[in-house]
């Protein structure tokens, strides 16, 4: 009896060795996994593509990217800003099993995409704020719109007409910002049309300066008023080649500038923390103001020209 | 005894019956892992430099190209993009890189293309297909693998269109063209970057198809201009001061430098016609001023096909299909020529690309 | 000390040494002592391994830094040179008034494209004299302003590097470039009335970053510069850290000092090389995380208890095994040895496992076969011993001899002879005392020879005197031992046999005496007597025993039961002469008391 139970000790004693020895090979079987498993596939859902205004947001993303190990999908809707495709789009990321999400969004309708629990995975806005817990990386509407107000104060004076155009009126990002302009706008004074993309070239002539709050509509506002060779002072943000020139040559007034690049890693690092479990950047872009006599100061060289490496 | 020793043995068998299953298991969880969703074909693509605005447009075309297929396809095609920066060696350190990412395609926009044996070695050792585009590399070193791919034109083709342009001119207008009337084509031709192989290549066959036809050709003076277009207007203004109307044919290596010798006639108020100006891309800008007949011709690198086969190409090699029933292959090379566009062709090509747009 | 108590403690967890079989004892030790070996072989490797890519590390990293500081220091030398060329072989040499050397200038660049952005060339006042290549300046832009223009002219003597920044003199095309300037003063001729004035030489950003960027460091590290004042000039993440994104604590962090230093960015510790670069004052850093090779070294390890583990396996595995192939056959030896000795009738030894053990097995094999002859004979003489001394008892109280003696008390008493039948009464008690014993086997001489007077009486009484008997014993046979009961069968025989024919003058006489070895006892009759041919027949195996009158008890019986207790060298002698008589002597050992008892022992033990 006695020597039954050793040689059954025994054998426990050998098997659990055994499955002790095969233990730790499944533990280091899945805790050390190749390069082809594991990688964290993150959509970036554009609203728009246009390789002036988001290529440095872009080359920030895949910046972060390689860091972190992720793969990017960018996306963007055959028709520019088109919400209900750009829905079709998260929709589809989502369920061919998208890591997480980066979304540009065109308009509310997108927005209500995340309040309405419908994107299970870590996910960053840019631009627009959703009112849920969505990390949003852009700089603040009221600031660039208190900017912009101080910008157009500093050059007119209160008797002058603001013309502000909203070239999407969808967009909860770029409407904010206008909000914002407006009220500080009114609170010095200032007569304010107001137009969309439809009827601004009617009310141009009544103004003494535009602002625009969002870039690739102010680039095209440029290269009409070029040939139009119209000057009116204009008012945007952005840090794409042409909103510089414009800066350089005078026919944007001011800029509202934040470093697009370091945007685009901002909310590619964001995801990638959230999915590594990794406490997750609490950065912003810096933002400021930019006119031409300031543009090569050294600190908003740094933000405002992409050191290429 | 013997019972005993039978005991250890059905003891190491569970063992490693157990070791199988384990291992069966972890594969298998990483396998679930991997197959949730469409399968993926990624793509490594390497671009010589982001810089080059028509590299950028083919790009940008590839990728929305892609995205449509993906949804015709039913599969998720992944484009990962890399820049070169117009060096050699950080694109090999790209590519290794892609390769060790384990990328089911790469294309490869090479920087030098006397380096193409290297990556095609590397591409190989990996079994990754690997085609260049745009970029021809050298002819022997395309062969060297069955799955190494060229799409693009001939090099040389855009700069011999140049010169087919400018004697078509001759030919056909022969006063309007030959100033002094002495029967020799005076020209100057503005350069890209030194040593670049497009600059080489355009610079000396857009002369030497002129001088084939059997028109005597005289080369007042060329210069590099770095395919910039201010560069391009500076040394054309002193080129004017010196030469003059002498100047008849002017070939620009790009259509960037091209626009700098229109600039450089605005701004001297040259009372039009203008010599001859003939560019290479046929950038928006270009296709304008030849509308307009400013310029009298610039070469189309037809990038919207370039980018259509790139990818066709690439779905084929994923779904381990033959592409030669596809495309035409010759040489582990689909052709893709450059076209000429001169005001002849000029509406033509538009209505075409509107069409094409919409 | 603590040593001792730890051990002592262990050994009274142990079970103890000597308790523990073959096998578990060699499985232990075995396992013990290999798995002891390999921790140690394992701790040692790790141990090297780690050190060695330490020294690995830090040698790298000096080796690195000492590459790139080279690198940084042609490059910057090179671009020194450059402009000592322009200034010696151009600039000095033109005439500004009659001609601007843009040739030699663009000549110049062209040949250092890779590295320059620009060269270019200023007045005292600012205005640009010439550019390569060709560029026109901003129209709004005060070069007499800027930075490197004024340290130029403050201090003549040097060449004056600067942080990047971004040129703004010239439009490149709409481009903004990130260059590194190079100014210095310089001379300009205008037909002999000299003119102060500014080199500038642009060196592109991107082309110096390349020297940092293709160096590479083990692990992660990177290396970055700055300058005298800790501004960053290139670091690798230099676009996030321009957009304040990422912390460039480390520029913070790390100390001026050229060499190596240990430093912790963001809790992680790093290994830190500082190198000043030559003439510019630039600081030349090379990081590398200290944990690098974390994840290596985690797989690493991690193979290593796996394999740890395999060969801990395998050995108990296979000192399992071995001990078992050692310990079990004689374990099961063991076992068979002890049912044997339970009394085990069948036992089966097989042969099994070592050499040693197999030869072990064989020689108890037939060690225990003969033992089982031994016993088997023991056990034939002492059945024979029982059987023979059955015998005598049973004679002792044979119904017989009991039948005729009463009868003959009976017949005394009727014929009124109360002495002899009191007389008989009392012998026949004494007879049976005395063949009793309490069952002793060996009796005092005394005894026996009491016994047999007993008997001599009572067959005198009933055969009314027909003979006579004397007994007698030597006195130094007085203290003496014998077999029992060996007398008085003989003196039946004598009286039914050698007696029973003659009417009268028989004689009987017991003799004891001894020799230095023997005690003899002669019993001697003088009666018929036995030819030589009956004598030899007595004593003879083979013949069948003839069954004589009286008890039935043989002397046969007695000559064995006294070469079984005694030895073949003892037994009966029979002198015999027919019409004579019959001598026969028992030859017995002497045996004093403590002899007797040990004898007794062996008797009542069997």
């Amino acid at each position: 009896m006695k020597r039954k139970l050793s040689n059954f000790m025994q054998l426990g004693i050998v098997a659990a060795l055994g499955i002790s020895v095969l233990l730790s090979i499944f533990i280091q079987e899945v805790s050390f996994p190749t390069v082809s498993e594991n990688r964290m596939e993150i959509s970036v859902i554009f609203r728009e593509w246009n390789s002036s205004t988001w290529g440095e947001i872009r080359l920030g993303m895949e910046k972060a990217a390689s860091d972190y190990q992720a793969e990017l999908r960018f996306l963007t809707p055959q028709e520019a800003n088109s919400p209900s495709e750009q829905q079709h789009l998260i929709e589809q990321e989502i369920k061919n099993g998208a890591n997480g999400l980066v979304v540009i969004p065109a308009a509310e309708q997108v927005l209500q995409l995340f309040s309405d629990n419908k994107i299970t995975v870590p996910s960053v806005t840019i631009e627009s704020h959703s009112d849920e817990q969505i990390p949003c990386f852009t700089p603040d509407s009221e600031k660039v719109g208190q900017l912009l107000a101080q910008a157009a104060a500093e050059d007119f004076t209160n008797q002058a007409t603001a013309l502000l155009i909203n070239p999407l009126p969808d967009n909860t990002g770029i409407q904010e910002r206008l909000e914002s302009v407006q009220k500080y706008l009114i609170e010095d004074h200032f007569s304010i049309l107001s137009a969309t993309s439809d009827n601004w070239t009617e009310l141009l002539p009544q103004s003494d300066f535009v602002i625009l709050p969002e870039t690739t509509s102010a680039v095209w506002l440029l290269s009409f008023l070029e040939e139009e060779q119209l000057a009116i002072p204009l008012y945007t943000v952005g840090y794409s080649q042409e909103i510089i020139n414009g800066l350089e040559n005078e026919s944007i007034r001011a800029a509202v500038i934040w470093n697009g690049y370091g945007e685009g890693y901002l909310a590619v690092q964001q995801i990638a923390s959230k999915l590594l479990k990794t406490p997750p950047p609490e950065s912003q872009p810096a933002v400021i103001l930019v006119r031409k006599e300031d543009m090569y100061e050294p600190e908003n060289q740094k933000i405002l020209f992409p050191i290429g490496h | 005894m013997n019972r005993k020793t039978r005991k250890f043995c059905f003891l190491l068998v569970i063992s490693l019956v157990i070791l199988v299953l384990f291992s069966l298991f972890a594969i298998l969880t990483a396998k679930m892992k991997k197959n949730q969703g469409p399968p993926t074909l990624r793509i490594g693509v390497a671009m010589y430099s982001q810089e080059d605005t028509f590299i950028r447009s083919l790009v940008q075309n590839f990728e929305q190209m892609a995205q449509q297929r993906e949804s015709q396809e039913g599969i998720r095609i992944n484009i990962n993009l890399v820049d070169g920066k117009s060096s050699q060696l950080i694109q090999n350190e790209q590519i290794e890189h892609l390769i060790t990412l384990d990328y089911d395609i790469l294309c490869v926009n090479i920087v030098d293309r006397t380096a193409a044996s290297t990556l095609i070695d590397q591409a190989r050792q990996a079994e990754i297909p690997i085609i260049f585009f745009n970029r021809q590399p050298v002819m022997e070193d395309l062969m060297r693998w069955e799955y190494a791919y060229y799409v693009g034109a001939p090099a040389e083709q855009s700069g011999s269109l140049q010169g087919q342009i400018a004697l078509d001119l001759w030919n056909d207008q022969r006063e309007r063209i030959d100033i002094n009337g002495d029967g020799v084509l005076q020209y100057v031709i503005l350069e890209g970057e030194p040593g670049h192989q497009d600059t080489l290549i355009r610079t000396e066959k857009c002369i030497q198809l002129v001088t084939d036809a059997g028109v005597r050709a005289e080369k007042l003076i060329s210069d590099t201009a770095n395919w910039n277009r201010e560069q391009a207007a500076a040394k054309m203004t002193s080129w004017w001061q010196e030469f003059g109307s002498q100047i008849e044919v002017v070939f620009a290596n790009n259509d960037d430098m091209a626009l700098g010798v229109l600039d450089v006639m605005q701004q001297l108020q040259v009372e039009p016609p203008y010599p001859v100006i003939i560019g290479v891309d046929a950038t928006s800008e270009a296709l304008e001023a030849v509308a307009n007949g400013t310029m009298s011709g610039t070469v189309l690198n037809d990038g919207v096909g370039i980018a259509q086969t790139m990818l066709e190409l690439s779905l084929s090699l994923y779904y381990q299909q033959d592409p030669a029933q596809k495309f035409t292959i010759e040489n582990q090379s689909i052709w893709l020529p450059y076209r000429p566009i001169t005001q002849k062709e000029i509406e033509q090509f538009l209505t075409q690309q509107e069409n094409a747009a919409s | 000390m603590l040593f001792k108590k730890i051990l002592r403690r262990v050994r009274q967890l142990l079970p103890p040494y000597h308790g523990l079989g073959i096998r578990i004892m060699i499985s232990i030790s075995f396992t013990a002592v290999t798995v002891t070996g390999m921790f140690l072989l394992c701790g040692m490797l790790i141990l090297r391994f780690s050190n060695a890519t330490r020294i690995l590390q830090r040698d790298t990293s000096l080796r690195m830094i000492e590459q790139v500081n080279q690198q940084m220091d042609s490059y910057l030398r090179n671009i020194m040179q450059l402009s000592d060329t322009i200034y010696y072989r151009v600039l000095k040499e033109s005439d500004f008034s009659e001609e601007i050397p843009y040739e030699a200038l663009e000549l110049l660049y062209e040949e250092n494209r890779s590295k320059l952005v620009s060269i270019s060339v200023f007045e005292e006042n600012g205005s640009l004299v010439t550019a390569a290549p060709i560029y026109s300046l901003k129209e709004d832009v005060s070069p007499g302003q800027q930075e490197w223009f004024v340290q130029a002219m403050e201090q003549i003597e040097n060449h004056h590097f600067s942080t990047p920044y971004v040129q703004n003199l010239f439009s490149y095309g709409g481009e903004h470039r990130w260059v590194i300037s190079m100014s210095r003063y310089v001379e300009l001729n205008y037909h002999g009335e000299t003119k102060r004035g500014v080199l500038l030489i642009d060196m592109s950003f991107s082309e110096l970053g390349q020297i940092c960027r293709n160096a590479d460091l083990p692990g992660g590290g990177y290396f970055y510069i700055t300058d005298r004042q800790g501004e960053i000039i290139y670091h690798p993440d230099q676009q996030l850290i321009y957009a304040g994104i990422s912390q460039n604590n480390q520029v913070k962090n790390i100390p001026d000092t050229d060499g190596i230093h240990q430093v912790k960015v963001d809790g992680i510790p790093y290994q830190a090389v500082v190198k000043t670069v030559g003439y510019t004052g630039w600081k030349l850093v090379s990081l590398i995380p200290l944990k690098n090779l974390a994840n290596d070294v985690d797989q690493y390890r991690w193979f290593g208890i796996t394999l740890l583990l395999f060969i801990v396996f395998s050995l108990t595995f296979v000192n399992m095994h071995l001990s078992e192939y050692i310990s079990g056959p004689l374990s099961r030896l063991n076992q068979a040895v002890n049912e044997l000795g339970a009394g085990k009738e069948t036992v089966e030894f097989r042969e099994e496992g070592c050499i040693e053990v197999r030869q072990l097995t064989h020689s108890i094999e037939t060690m225990v076969s003969t033992l089982r002859h031994l016993m088997d004979d023991i056990i034939q003489q002492e059945q024979n011993k029982r059987r023979l001394e059955m015998d005598v008892l049973q004679a002792q109280i044979n119904p017989h001899f009991l039948y005729n003696t009463l009868d003959s008390v009976i017949w005394l008493t009727e014929s009124e002879r109360y002495e002899d039948a009191t007389r008989m009464v009392s012998a026949l008690g004494k007879l049976f005392r005395i063949s009793l014993s309490r069952g002793k086997v060996i009796i005092p001489l005394k005894d026996e020879l009491e016994h047999a007077r007993h008997y001599l009486t009572i067959q005198q009484i009933r055969y009314k005197d027909r003979y006579e008997h004397q007994i007698s014993a030597e006195p130094d046979t007085e203290n003496l031992y014998t077999l029992k009961l060996i007398i008085q069968p003989i003196l039946e025989n004598a009286i039914y046999h050698g007696l029973a024919v003659m009417d009268e003058d028989g004689l009987i006489t017991v003799h004891a005496w001894r020799d230095d070895k023997n005690l003899y006892i002669d019993i001697q009759d003088n009666g018929a007597g036995m030819t030589q041919e009956t004598v030899d027949q007595l004593l003879d195996e083979s013949k069948p025993f003839r069954k004589s009158k009286g008890s039935g008890i043989g002397v046969r019986n007695i000559h064995q039961r006294i070469q079984l207790a005694f030895g073949t060298e003892y037994g009966l002698e029979f002198f015999s002469e027919p019409d004579e008589g019959t001598l026969v002597r028992a030859r017995l050992p002497i045996l004093d008391e403590q002899a007797a008892s040990a004898y007794q022992k062996e008797g009542g033990q069997s």
